[in-house]
């Protein structure tokens, strides 16, 4: 008796069910894209703690579009080209990003998709979008070299975010040049693999004169460093740099509570401003360098863009921004040289775009490279700023040119 | 002073400190597990309400850092109270082990994401109580980070001294230790849950502010925390005081020395592994009871 | 057969069919078919969740067994040159292997205690995933995962497990076998011990039943499959995290035992209709976009606060509807 009620209400459930997932086929769908519309789909965290990551990237997108949009779009040709952007949530976590790049792929079908933050998350996009012939850009990367980075394998994959250690050769020189007494530094390290970093770093140190006399690693995730200080300190160093971390804040806090004094590089693009207003310790806001940039003293395009944030979101402006409109700018740059939006076409355009100067971003003249290094001109390098806080002061010293 | 050493002194230094936080942490998790036999898995969420309830009445309505904790306490006590009565009130047609645990999730997921959609996404801080630090025992500490302790232990002793001395406090002990024995002496089972509530969500508002004005406030900062308490409450046993005292102590340092001696895996994995293994040899905890 | 068999199959077959035709009914749509997938995997992880469950136990940590189940498949292609479904037996009797050493110290700890035990544990074995570079490929991930080798069908001829559609028909397969087999084992003298050993522990140990040892043999069938999800998930997936956010980590685990009360756990389809409702209204709210886990909350509060069976719960409503219409016939 019970159990016809339950077979009953099973197959009412799934046959629901079933509907459900149907209509969400058509509920969602966007309608079949005409020609002048070129649809670009964004799979960055929205939830967890990496959300406020997800949301700058998402704004500095859809912020160069809306002003491309609003010049009545890109001309190509007879073609006139408008853009839209749509994001979906990769809740940090390899299936979330597969299952949202499926989602934009296969319901909204969207030409391009561009995101990910964490090399699962690139590993997982990528495995949707490559089936499907599909370009994926990627937005950000911790590891330059790791598996999940472009290769002459992988076609359709294209990174307009610089490699981190871009950022060696131009904090070394500026350190050397002004803490000429900093000989003895300890690097501290999020305990991923940084390895190849962190093995490159020690080399270019050494050859300026600064030696490497200790590594520090961190769990990801920590919020607490005066642990991992306690032991950096111990090594005695006269510099610290904090290699790539989000979290440099805190790192500079526990660093100057537990004494040092030294210099202390942190080589993220961690705005001096952020440092301001999280630091809420004035004594520490000394001797820091950051490849961040001076949001005081913004170039005309940076101005452009910190404008069009306050004309259309309430929250402060974060620079992270500035790096997701480089990537669409630069999509559409390279669509411009390519005369076409096909993807595989923008995608070769964009490898012959090597020459210095061959594309235009916020941070100055840029252009694509990586043959070296990654087999393929498929990586950015662009200018990265550079800038000392001093006695909670910033002084913004500039773009400077990668080497 | 050798290197080495001061090193290992400051360590110390750093646990004790983290040790005191972990543990108001864990009173309040401790509280509500042995009294209403609930894993109250949202009780990182209350933590960081709490915390954000200081942040908005300080930088909003500007009102003083002390002040603002103690009014976030009992704001917190009262929303716990609202929760037991009408989300964790056990009924006799309700799973008494599986309903808290949906209950609490759910409550988690309503909770970060209504912290998101009312302070944002970004990060935020609580005004430091005290710049700068003392040299203890070889080691730097941050002042507020001492101070820290000095309210934690605070607010231990006026638990402590409430559970021995007056009549409610005595009755929880009571309801802890023997459910049925307390009702047939009259107790009345949803009056110590409320008050079990109140107390353990007072305390995580406690450990949220702290927390907040040492490291940082934002809408997921209440999950790590959260598994530092339940190892804390498996470590101490269930239903003890002195265990969660302990039990947070020990906690803090490991966190404070194995990343210092052994690095970021060692730290990760030795406190599960003391836990589990403790929890194998002896269930209780080491304090805990039945 | 009695008229209510002949109900029953006719349902079972109604389902079999609508389940093999989802492919087409959905347009081939690889984003809805993945999301079909990941169901199945999630209705087999509830469903053995729910074995445990049948001794009152809560086990916080069953995702610790599919980690074991996805990492152990993996390398047994990778590295050991197995083909897919030795490799997945394979993970399955591992995890399995792995529950039964555990199995006893875990199994006298009980109630509250046993949940946070395995909850821990759990997080154990995605830690030590997480950094064992050398095994796991440690921080950076294990990529390169292989599909399983394609086979030859008569009629459709060579079937790749690259495509998204030929690995939903793979899992379904290895899906309903597995739930047959759940279904058999409870209904069979093992399941009734369990629910003899549940209502009763001391009982049933004065009468000479090896209380602990029927726990055991629970933890390592509810652990088997819980590595066979885990297998499929590696070999569809093709790539493998050990970090907090991921599949392994605890939040998963607490996903689960939501999906299981929302559905109902006191029937052996009531984890499957939870799993399908929560996944959809998932998906579906999907505009919501940073208030999407919110409406999860809420609906798994209401759930369980007003429909204490679950969603099966509702059943009951027709089935007494039915009852009183019948004149009493048997179970």
């Amino acid at each position: 008796m019970k159990r016809r009620g339950v077979t009953l209400k099973l197959l009412g459930v799934v046959l629901s069910a079933a509907l459900l997932v149907g209509a969400m086929g058509t509920f969602h769908q966007t309608s079949a894209a005409p020609a002048k519309h070129v649809k670009i789909g964004s799979v960055m965290p929205i939830t967890g703690p990496l959300a406020v990551l997800g949301l700058a990237f998402n704004r500095g997108w859809q912020l160069y579009l809306d002003k491309i949009n609003s010049q009545g779009g890109l001309k190509i040709g007879d073609e006139t080209y408008l853009f839209d952007l749509i994001s979906e949530d990769s809740k940090l976590s390899a299936e979330g990003a597969s299952t949202a790049a499926k989602k934009l792929i296969n319901q909204d079908k969207v030409d391009y998709v561009v995101g990910g933050i964490m090399e699962f998350e690139l590993e997982a996009i990528y495995q949707a979008t490559s089936t499907r012939k599909v370009p994926f850009i990627i937005a950000n990367i911790n590891v330059p070299g790791h598996q999940a980075d472009v290769s002459p394998k992988k076609p359709f994959l294209v990174r307009l975010f610089y490699s981190h250690d871009d950022s060696h050769s131009i904090d070394l020189d500026y350190l050397v040049k002004t803490y000429p007494k900093a000989k003895k530094m300890v690097i501290v390290a999020p305990d991923v693999d940084y390895d190849r970093m962190i093995e490159h770093l020690t080399a270019q140190a050494k050859v300026v004169g600064i030696d490497v006399v200790g590594v520090g690693k961190w769990a990801f995730g920590t919020t607490d460093f005066i642990p991992t200080y306690t032991k950096a300190l111990a090594m005695n160093p006269e510099v610290i740099w904090a290699m790539v971390s989000g979290q440099a804040t805190y790192q500079l806090m526990a660093a100057r509570q537990l004494g040092f004094k030294g210099p202390f590089v942190s080589n993220v693009p961690l705005g001096p401003e952020v440092f301001q207003h999280v630091v809420n310790d004035p004594t520490a806001l000394t001797d820091v360098i950051t490849n961040g940039v001076d949001l005081s003293r913004p170039n005309e395009m940076i101005k452009d863009v910190m404008g069009r944030w306050d004309a259309k979101f309430k929250d402060p402006f974060v620079s992270d921004c500035l790096a997701a409109w480089d990537q669409t700018w630069i999509l559409t740059q390279a669509m411009e040289k390519a005369k076409s939006v096909a993807g595989d076409k923008v995608i070769a355009a964009l490898e012959t775009m090597t020459a210095p100067g061959s594309l235009k971003t916020c941070f100055g003249p840029g252009q694509m490279g990586g043959a070296k290094r990654f087999g393929v001109n498929r990586v950015l390098t662009r200018p990265l700023p550079l800038t000392r806080i001093m006695n909670g002061k910033t002084e913004f010293i500039g773009f400077m040119t990668v080497k | 002073m050798n290197l080495q050493v001061q090193m290992w002194l400051q360590a110390v230094v750093n646990g004790v400190a983290l040790g005191w936080l972990y543990i108001v942490m864990a009173l309040g998790l401790t509280w509500i597990l042995s009294i209403m036999g609930i894993l109250q898995l949202a009780h990182g969420e209350v933590y960081m309400i709490g915390a954000y309830v200081v942040y908005y009445l300080c930088s909003s309505l500007g009102l003083n850092v002390y002040f603002s904790i103690l009014i976030s306490m009992v704001v917190m006590a009262a929303f716990g109270i609202f929760l037991e009565r009408f989300l964790f009130r056990v009924r006799a047609d309700r799973d008494p082990v599986l309903t808290p645990i949906v209950v609490s999730t759910g409550l988690s997921l309503i909770l970060t994401s209504g912290a998101v959609a009312g302070f944002g996404l970004y990060e935020k801080s609580i005004p430091r109580l005290l710049y700068g630090s003392v040299r203890l025992f070889g080691g730097a500490v941050p002042k507020d980070r001492l101070l820290a302790i000095i309210f934690s232990a605070a607010a231990l002793l006026l638990l402590f001294l409430f559970l021995k001395r007056s009549r409610w406090g005595q009755a929880i002990m009571a309801s802890a230790q023997n459910r049925e024995g307390a009702l047939l002496r009259g107790i009345d089972p949803n009056q110590m849950a409320m008050i079990s509530m109140a107390i353990g969500c007072a305390m995580a508002a406690l450990a949220g502010a702290l927390a907040g004005s040492i490291l940082m406030l934002q809408p997921y900062m209440g999950s790590q925390p959260m598994l530092k308490g339940l190892v804390i409450i498996v470590l101490g046993g269930l239903g003890s005081l002195p265990g969660a005292f302990v039990g947070g102590m020990l906690l803090g340092l490991i966190d404070g020395t194995i990343p210092v001696i052994f690095g970021p895996a060692a730290a990760a994995l030795a406190p599960l592994i003391i836990v589990i293994l403790i929890l194998l040899i002896r269930p209780t905890g080491m304090f805990g009871h039945e | 057969m009695s008229k209510k068999g002949r109900v029953n199959a006719f349902v079972l077959g109604a389902l079999a069919l609508l389940a093999l035709l989802m492919p087409a009914i959905l347009a081939h749509n690889e984003y809805l078919i993945s999301v079909l997938i990941l169901i199945l995997l999630n209705i087999l992880m509830v469903s053995s969740l729910r074995t445990i469950a049948l001794l009152r136990e809560i086990s916080l940590g069953h995702v610790g067994f599919s980690l074991i189940g996805s990492y152990a498949s993996a390398l047994f292609m990778m590295k050991c040159g197995l083909s897919f479904w030795p490799a997945l037996l394979a993970s399955g009797l591992l995890s399995a292997a792995v529950a039964l050493i555990l199995g006893y110290p875990f199994l006298r700890v009980k109630g509250i205690y046993f949940s946070i035990l395995t909850l821990l544990t759990a997080e154990t074995f995605r830690l030590v995933a997480f950094y064992w570079r050398g095994l796991t490929g440690g921080t950076m991930g294990l990529v390169g995962v292989p599909a399983p080798g394609p086979i030859a069908l008569p009629l459709l001829g060579t079937v790749s497990f690259d495509e998204t559609g030929a690995y939903y028909y793979l899992t379904l397969i290895v899906i309903a076998v597995c739930m047959g087999a759940l279904y058999l084992i409870e209904r069979s003298h093992l399941g009734f011990t369990w629910r003899a050993i549940r209502n009763g522990e001391e009982l049933s140990q004065s009468v000479g039943i090896n209380v602990i040892g029927y726990k055991i043999i629970n933890f390592a069938i509810a652990s088997f499959f819980a590595g066979i999800a885990g297998s499929l998930f590696a070999h569809y997936q093709r790539s493998l995290s050990a970090d907090f956010t991921s599949r392994f980590g605890v939040v998963t685990s607490i996903y689960l035992v939501v999906y299981m009360v929302v559905g109902g756990q006191r029937s052996f389809l009531g984890p499957a209709i939870g799993t399908i409702v929560l996944t959809v209204i998932s998906e579906w709210a999907r505009p919501m976009k940073e208030y999407q886990p919110m409406i999860i909350g809420a609906i798994a509060i209401l759930v369980v606060l007003f429909m204490p069976g679950g969603l099966v719960g509702l059943s009951s409503v027709l089935g007494r509807r039915d009852k009183r219409l019948e004149s009493g016939g048997g179970m």
